[in-house]
């Protein structure tokens, strides 16, 4: 077989999964994560699609497969280029909020479906026809594919870094065509100049009509643009999202302010990240009691505390360092993992924040805060968390983003951080019905009782504006001059003591009413004994998130959703958890289509005899399996690495480059049904031994450098990667000795489940935990073991 | 030929007349089955539902849905409230014929015209240009004279025609603009909703005592009012 083949294949492999990561981030910045994760699985699906008219139509591919290959890879390059503009084209631009007020938005994407579904589709139509023809090289052509996919994802990160991602489509493009162009047989000479005209002239057209990636009307960077002098001054992408900095008259940000204040709000600049708002540019303002966010509930701290160590988790755009700073604060850690917003303060952004991120009481350290956290080794007077919810309610937008920042172990470990007189301060908005205020109170009494405190209360301070709620711990318990000191700057800035020692109904409501006062019989419930109980039967789920489960926002309780239909009608339900509802219905969605696409082939293939029942069971279990643990180990190395963007990377490139090792090695194996066996066998055996083993792997090593940890994470995944790149390979050269007719729809099976896997890891995660994906994987490497002991002979 | 164009008159006339009748008819089940029946009994603001044409104020497109019970996308982000809300944030401030009331986020120009219904002087402020000068146009041709629009920043409230007896803030805002709180009359009160327009709207009650500020969550609704019954 010609190399230039597996050149190809390794070139289309890369196409589609740099093109998969940028659909991700243009649909975050046009929409929201969700709805992204939504079509790039349907997009997925292009690839089962592609199986399953394999499976059909075999022979005729396979006849004219000289042509078909080259022409599939052409075609998966051009629309890679049209798929975008298309997108944001009227017919198929939606906006995820007009889906439940206006009926064409449901066919504009639907629309935008099929645009991104069609070059998915191709490549899988070309990469599942070399398998057909060469099942005999499977093990090399397999590795050609993982170890392009790898490179392709690695690329597409580093690309993120130099170009914006509405041009990444003209480079991506050109992988498929020359993978395409390369194939084409020595007496078809027209054809490459034509491939390579039609994809110069779409560029040209696009030059000359660019349509750009416009943002939802509902986002807050287009209700800021909207302002009549807002713009733009300056963007930048990376890795870490698409920034903004836009600059108007008419910004100004002091959440909560205190209603006694009555000068002027000093905002005239914002950062935005994929079109969601990031944080206010704030100038140091030096006259002291002008300063806006001294007239907020976050001052209160400052009230109480000594201001020698101060650590700042999460401080994207310094705001509260400024605050921290006008109070003459001694030592400021400030934690920030975003490193494209760091180099905007460094830089850009320098002067206008009074070069905070150059004080010499300023450190800045360039991690998750959670890693930090768990890295850290100071005490501090004061550690501020970043601020939960949205204004208003989340409406559930962020209900599948895992936060590691606000589980129990994570209060746990900033407890064990404070000083004797410390405290930490975290502050929410107030959201109807109930949800956020309840569970972070649950959390930090959890924390607080696993620190050893019985009396909890006697460490806890909460107080309310009109529309925020702040919580205080203090590491000794309160004493008359802390109350007091509460109950004065209360008193002063209209404020309203929530949890305060000694406190009455009357304290709670001086100032701000609330028209639902069950709020504050909530707030003793969680404090007293009968916690458990009052958590079990509350309307929404506000169990303290784990490590294990770290959903902070997502809220929504199964059984609970008919008494919610009956207090707040129907039509407000997907609202309420709109994010975990969209993930349920794409996984439904996909379950729908994947089932229909595995059975479309029986019908030519027939419904009985040649082993059909072990081809589903084994290539739907590796599917399953290898995605599952794909994600779970995302996740797992999210807090190692301090940033999802790195474990996502790292995660995946050395998983498909592994694979891709183990499935080369695969091809020399010449007893097959042994060589499944024991490679399925020696997976399970890894897996169970990592549902033990990883975490305190990991833990205990978290301490150690960048490239030490690069090491040991490539053993860590790689292991099990290498022997899982093993069963798929081996599996379709049995199939080709015996059913090569089977094997298109065998690729299609272990595709859809793929898909199918990606979408339930996230929703075994919500309901279950990480621990339950993992061992879902394990179950799934059973169901290909016992399919290949029953029924593989 | 003219029996031609009679007919032709006639059938327009009539579609016309058809038209104006089912609009009336779901003004009048609009007032009966979302406003009367969820609570409002000012007889004043319910007959301000019934004299101001919603389907006026939302875009073409939208026209059949002018009288369901949602709010509808007016462009650049903003909407046109939903009815009850209207009603809702107009009773609660009480508004007397005699009053001066100020609208910040005039946006289709359906709540300046229900209040219009009602008081002496309404003032409304926009910020977005495109939205201040179609309400403008639009409420000029309706007929308004105690409606006075203004395109500009509602932040700074309109100090000429200051102290107002009631605010009513259409646009979500995370703060309290202090100069709207400074031209509240003593006694007067605010309603401000808190959230993305979208998404959740509390409606907070802002009143003016003896120079006393006083807040009070009213009503959080998204969609659909969440109404405990």
């Amino acid at each position: 077989m010609n190399i230039k083949l597996y050149f190809s294949i390794s070139l289309t492999s890369a196409a589609v999964i740099a093109f998969q990561i940028t659909l991700m981030q243009i649909l975050s910045i046009t929409q929201w994560n969700h709805f992204a994760f939504m079509i790039i699985s349907l997009a997925l699906l292009g690839f089962g699609t592609a199986g399953t008219v394999l499976s059909i139509f075999k022979n005729w591919f396979v006849e004219y497969r000289s042509t078909i290959i080259p022409l599939t890879m052409i075609l998966t390059g051009i629309f890679i280029l049209l798929s975008v503009p298309l997108s944001q084209t009227d017919f198929a631009r939606f906006d995820t909020f007009l889906l439940f007020a206006e009926t064409s938005h449901i066919f504009k994407i639907v629309f935008t479906y099929i645009i991104f579904f069609i070059p998915f589709f191709f490549a899988g139509l070309a990469i599942g026809l070399i398998y057909v023809s060469y099942a005999e090289s499977i093990g090399k052509l397999y590795f050609s594919d993982l170890l392009g996919a790898g490179i392709g994802g690695l690329g597409v990160v580093i690309l993120f870094w130099f170009m914006y991602s509405a041009f990444f489509p003209i480079v991506i493009s050109i992988l498929p065509i020359a993978a395409g162009v390369i194939q084409i047989r020595k007496d078809k000479k027209l054809l490459p100049f034509i491939a390579v005209s039609l994809w110069a002239f779409i560029i040209i057209v696009s030059l000359i009509y660019p349509i750009g990636i416009k943002s939802s009307q509902y986002k807050s960077i287009s209700k800021t643009l909207n302002l009549p002098d807002a713009e733009i001054e300056l963007e930048k992408n990376s890795p870490f999202g698409f920034i903004q900095v836009v600059k108007s008259n008419l910004i100004r940000h002091a959440p909560g302010l205190s209603l006694t204040y009555t000068n002027e709000i000093p905002v005239r600049k914002a950062v935005f990240n994929n079109g969601d708002w990031f944080g206010p540019i704030i100038s140091r303002d030096t006259n002291y009691s002008n300063f806006v966010l001294n007239y907020t509930i976050d001052e209160l701290v400052y009230r109480l505390a000594e201001k020698n160590n101060i650590l700042i988790l999460d401080s994207r755009t310094g705001k509260d360092i400024i605050h921290a700073l006008t109070h003459n604060a001694g030592i400021i850690r400030a934690v920030e993992s975003n490193i494209a917003i760091n180099s905007l303060l460094y830089n850009e952004l320098a002067d206008e924040t009074d070069s905070i991120y150059y004080k010499k009481n300023v450190d800045v350290f360039e991690i998750s805060s959670r890693t930090f956290l768990n890295t850290d080794s100071n005490f501090y007077d004061i550690i501020l968390l970043p601020p939960i919810g949205s204004f208003g309610g989340s409406s559930g937008t962020q209900a599948i983003k895992e936060d590691f920042l606000f589980t129990v172990e994570s209060f746990n470990l900033m407890f064990g951080r404070l000083k004797e007189n410390g405290f930490i301060q975290v502050t929410c908005w107030m959201d109807y019905p109930f949800r956020n205020p309840l569970r972070i109170l649950a959390t930090i009494i959890e924390a607080l009782e696993l620190s050893g405190i019985n009396n909890v209360e006697e460490h806890i301070v909460s107080i309310r504006s009109w529309s925020s709620i702040s919580f205080l711990i203090k590491k000794k318990e309160l004493n008359n001059s802390d109350i007091e000191a509460v109950r004065n700057f209360c008193n002063e800035m209209n404020f309203d003591t929530v949890v305060l020692p000694g406190i009455s109904l009357e304290d709670r409501t001086q100032f701000n009413q609330l028209q639902d006062e069950k709020f504050f019989s909530y707030i003793d419930s969680i404090l007293s004994k009968g916690r458990e109980d009052f958590l079990k039967e509350y309307s929404f789920r506000i169990f303290p998130p784990t490590d294990n489960n770290p959903y902070f926002s997502q809220f929504l309780k199964w059984e609970n959703i008919p008494d919610l239909q009956y207090f707040f009608g129907t039509g407000a339900i997907p609202f309420f958890e709109l994010g975990y509802l969209i993930v349920l219905l794409t996984f439904f969605q996909i379950a729908l289509i994947s089932i229909i696409l595995v059975i479309l082939p029986l019908f030519k293939l027939g419904w009985q005899g040649a082993n059909k029942l072990w081809t589903v069971l084994y290539f739907s279990g590796l599917g399953a399996g290898y995605m599952l643990i794909e994600i779970a180990l995302i996740q797992k190395f999210v807090l190692y690495f301090g940033n999802p963007i790195y474990s996502a990377a790292a995660v995946i490139s050395f998983m498909l480059i592994c694979s891709g090792m183990g499935s080369y090695i695969s091809s020399f194996v010449n007893n097959k049904s042994k060589g499944i066996t024991s490679s399925v066998l020696i997976i399970i055996f890894l897996l169970i031994t990592y549902t033990v083993a990883l975490n305190p792997l990991l833990q205990n090593s978290i301490h150690y450098s960048t490239v030490i940890k690069g090491l040991i994470s490539f053993v860590l995944i790689g292991l099990p990667a290498f022997v899982m790149g093993f069963p798929f390979p081996t599996g379709i050269n049995k199939l080709s000795e015996n059913n090569k007719q089977q094997i298109p729809w065998a690729w299609g099976i272990n595709a859809c489940f793929s898909v199918i896997s990606a979408v339930l890891a996230i929703v075994i995660a919500v309901e279950f935990g990480f621990d339950a994906v993992f061992f879902t994987a394990v179950l799934a490497y059973c169901v290909t073991l016992i399919s290949t002991i029953l029924f593989g002979r | 030929m003219t029996r031609f164009f009679l007919i032709l008159i006639l059938l327009t006339f009539s579609n016309f007349l058809v038209a104006q009748d089912v609009f009336e008819k779901a003004r009048t089940s609009m007032v009966n089955g979302q406003i009367k029946s969820r609570g409002i009994k000012d007889e004043n603001t319910l007959k301000a539902f019934m004299n101001v044409e919603r389907h006026k104020f939302v875009p073409d497109r939208l026209i059949n849905s002018s009288y369901s019970d949602r709010p509808l996308p007016i462009g650049y982000g903003q909407t046109i409230s939903q009815p009850y809300i209207v009603a809702y944030m107009t009773e609660i401030i009480q508004p007397k014929p005699t009053d001066k009331v100020l609208e910040i986020g005039t946006g289709s120009g359906y709540q300046a015209a229900i209040l219009a219904e009602i008081i002496e002087q309404v003032y409304t402020i926009e910020i977005i240009p495109q939205l201040a000068e179609s309400a403008g146009d639009l409420l000029k041709e309706l007929g308004y004279k105690n409606i006075s629009v203004k395109q500009g920043d509602g932040y700074f409230g309109w100090e000429e025609h200051a102290p107002f007896d009631a605010i009513i803030v259409t646009a979500a805002a995370e703060h309290i603009p202090p100069p709207l709180i400074e031209q509240l009359k003593d006694g007067g009160k605010m309603i401000i909703p808190v959230g993305s327009p979208f998404l959740t709207q509390q409606l907070m009650l802002v009143e003016k005592d003896n120079e006393k500020i006083k807040t009070k969550s009213m009503m959080p609704v998204r969609f659909v009012p969440f109404t405990r019954e």
